[in-house]
């Protein structure tokens, strides 16, 4: 059922319902307050008729003169004089024969199938009986109760117009924002009109335009970051087909060497980037790695250091500075493609010849690893966007992916980590980690459990 | 036909290089904007080769600002983004063409023949001079019906000398048109080319202008 048809109904029925009560009620004691005025009409006449009667002597007179009195009257109101010993001595033309006869005090009697309601007193040797015809009473009371039934009907009436009016006119802002969300294209994010809503709606158009707005931020996220991957797996893709048609084209010799040379290349770059995506994809994902060991820093960090080219490994050098030995609550392998990722990074931008320095220390039950390499010169900017999925620095050959699987290990478990510009030229990236301290045996500044990211 | 392969990746861009010069076409590479916009301002090009994602500038902007200052360079845009709403706003941006990576070297050889004959105003890869046939497609060269082996130098120049039909060129813009900017050239090495050329195809196929440069001539004896 509509908004508009149940407002209308409850608000409609309600007040039909109550006006119609309210009404009744009033007829009725109007109804109650009509007759008992009548009756005291009645009364009042009889009583008047007494004291004139009794003011003529002839008439007490047990003779009766005259037979009847010429009393007015009409075909509704009746009136008849009698002596206490029965004989009458007056009434009115239309007074049935045994009025008189009727009990003293009010009665409602039928005489000669019409029904008088009558007031019959005693006074002075006189009995007088006044009567109402019964049907014009109610007459009268018809009259009354339709005379205020007429308005009340129309005030009904244009009073349910008006609430049908008001309620179709209040509920068009409604009514505008259902249109403009059911003739919209499925994909639509556009935000829905904000202007001249009432108060009531504006905050739910405005919680439903940030929640569009949300959505459209994640889609576009979502679309950028599929046509980024599409664009990094199709151009190492593309090094690989096209090298592999020159080695085709030349027909053998130094060319076609040097093509499967690059598409071998091509092949590697292909390799790793897939395999950063899906790295990515399951620290972000709802992968776990419960099974997994827990290593001490200097292990974590020599494991990842093998994991790089001889020349590579060859160039880091480990600094302990009180925290090798700290056990990383971190999942063994999540651990190690950090480290692994941060430190090829670090290789690979650094100036040849030069060292990179890894500090490892323990600070507030955290295990930190500060890197350090001698590289060119990176902005503050640069420094923010790093870890941006698919950034590189200048003409870096690496996925762009790296440092965002970084982020999210780190994330996921709770630690934290900044790259900063390092004065001189290369950057410092200080990693914290959630740690068990050695000499304590005890979770350290996080006691997140492995492989239970925080929500 | 002189390309300008403008591609930030270098292993694509040597194996797009590489693939060019084996069909005969003469390359220069440059990996960003910049350069580009020197390349273009000091030698001549017949097509550019343009990649989207560059280091400096987007390449849509390159072009856009080609194109506002009036440069009619045909464009070919090669790119991994194969959206239909990229396309579409390449071509708009005043590319001539678009190729999505990874492609077919082929193929993007013939769509470069087609962008540089469209540029001389012909439709089709095989044009006629008298009694001489050039195929760009398949690079072959016959007069009056026999096939003539001409060396990739030598096609060049005379697929520059068709190309310009019976305009003039300097020596210099017939040098742009046979060798890459870093390509080393011999003080003579033109008048060589234009030898074996006369040689191959007869005495009047290479017209000397005396002070000014050379023009197309008739082709066999």
């Amino acid at each position: 059922m509509s908004l508009r048809v149940r407002l209308l109904l409850t608000i409609g029925v309600s007040f039909a319902l109550f006006w119609g009560l309210s009404s009744l009620w009033m007829l009725v004691h109007l109804r109650t307050e009509f007759r008992s005025a009548l009756d005291e009409r009645l009364e009042a006449s009889a009583r008047m008729v007494a004291v004139l009667v009794a003011d003529y002597p002839k008439l007490t007179n047990p003779a009766p003169v005259l037979r009847s009195l010429p009393l007015a009257g009409n075909e509704s109101v009746a009136c008849e004089i009698r002596l206490l010993q029965g004989a009458i001595i007056g009434r009115t033309a239309n007074s049935p024969q045994r009025l008189g006869l009727a009990p003293l005090g009010l009665n409602t009697l039928t005489i000669d199938g019409v029904t008088w309601r009558s007031y019959t007193m005693e006074q002075n040797g006189l009995r007088v009986t006044t009567a109402d015809r019964v049907h014009r009473r109610e007459q009268l009371l018809h009259g009354i109760a339709l005379a205020s039934f007429i308005p009340f009907a129309i005030a009904l009436i244009a009073s349910l117009l008006a609430l049908w009016f008001g309620v179709r006119r209040s509920l068009l802002p409604l009514e505008s924002i259902r249109h403009a969300l059911a003739s919209r294209a499925p994909d639509a994010l556009q935000p829905l009109p904000e202007k001249g809503l009432p108060a009531e709606l504006a905050p739910l158009v405005a919680t439903v335009n940030a929640l569009l707005g949300q959505i459209a931020r994640a889609m576009e996220r979502e679309r950028r970051f599929t046509a980024d991957a599409a664009h990094e797996l199709r151009t190492p893709l593309t090094a690989v087909k096209t090298h592999i048609q020159v080695a085709r084209m030349a027909g053998g010799g130094a060319h076609t060497d040097t093509a499967l040379e690059h598409a071998e290349e091509g092949v590697r770059r292909l390799h790793s980037t897939i395999d950063q995506l899906l790295t990515l994809a399951r620290v972000e994902g709802p992968f776990s790695f419960d099974g997994d060991e827990q290593l001490d820093a200097r292990s974590a960090l020599e494991g990842a250091i093998r994991q790089l080219s001889d020349h590579g490994a060859a160039r880091v050098k480990i600094i302990d500075e009180g925290g090798a030995g700290i056990a990383v609550l971190i999942p063994a392998s999540l651990l190690l493609i950090a480290l692994r990722n941060v430190l090829d990074n670090a290789v690979r931008h650094a100036v040849s010849q030069t060292s990179v320095v890894v500090r490892i220390s323990q600070t507030d039950g955290a295990c930190l690893f500060v890197i350090e390499n001698e590289g060119t010169e990176i902005s503050e900017a640069d420094a923010r966007r790093a870890a941006q999925r698919f950034w590189r620095q200048g003409r870096g050959h690496g996925s762009g992916l790296g440092l965002s699987i970084v982020d999210a290990i780190v994330i996921r478990y709770s630690g934290s980590w900044r790259l900063t510009p390092r004065a001189g030229g290369g950057v410092v990236v200080s990693i914290s980690l959630p740690s068990v301290s050695e000499s304590q045996g005890q979770p350290g500044a996080s006691n997140s459990a492995i492989g239970l990211p925080k929500i | 036909m002189h390309v300008l392969l403008i591609e930030d990746d270098e292993l694509v861009a040597s194996g797009i290089v590489a693939g060019l010069r084996l069909s005969g076409v003469t390359v220069d590479h440059v990996s960003n904007a910049s350069l580009a916009d020197a390349a273009v301002g000091t030698s001549r090009f017949d097509v550019a080769v343009l990649d989207l994602g560059l280091p400096d500038v987007d390449g849509l902007t390159l072009l856009r600002r080609w194109r506002g200052a009036g440069r009619q360079l045909p464009v070919l845009i090669l790119t991994a983004r194969d959206a239909v709403q990229d396309k579409v706003a390449g071509l708009r941006t005043g590319a001539d063409d678009y190729l999505v990576k990874p492609f077919d070297l082929t193929e993007l050889v013939a769509r470069l023949h087609a962008l540089h004959r469209r540029g001389a105003g012909r439709s089709v890869d095989i044009v006629q001079h008298g009694r001489l046939v050039f195929d760009q497609g398949t690079c072959e060269v016959t007069l009056d019906g026999k096939r003539v082996d001409l060396s990739r130098r030598e096609l060049s120049l005379l697929q520059t000398l068709l190309h310009s039909g019976k305009k003039i060129l300097t020596p210099d813009q017939v040098k742009d048109s046979l060798y890459g900017m870093l390509d080393p050239v011999e003080s003579n090495a033109l008048n060589v080319h234009i030898h074996h050329l006369r040689r191959k195809l007869g005495p009047n196929i290479v017209e000397t202008v005396r002070g000014i440069g050379y023009r197309l001539g008739e082709a066999g004896g």
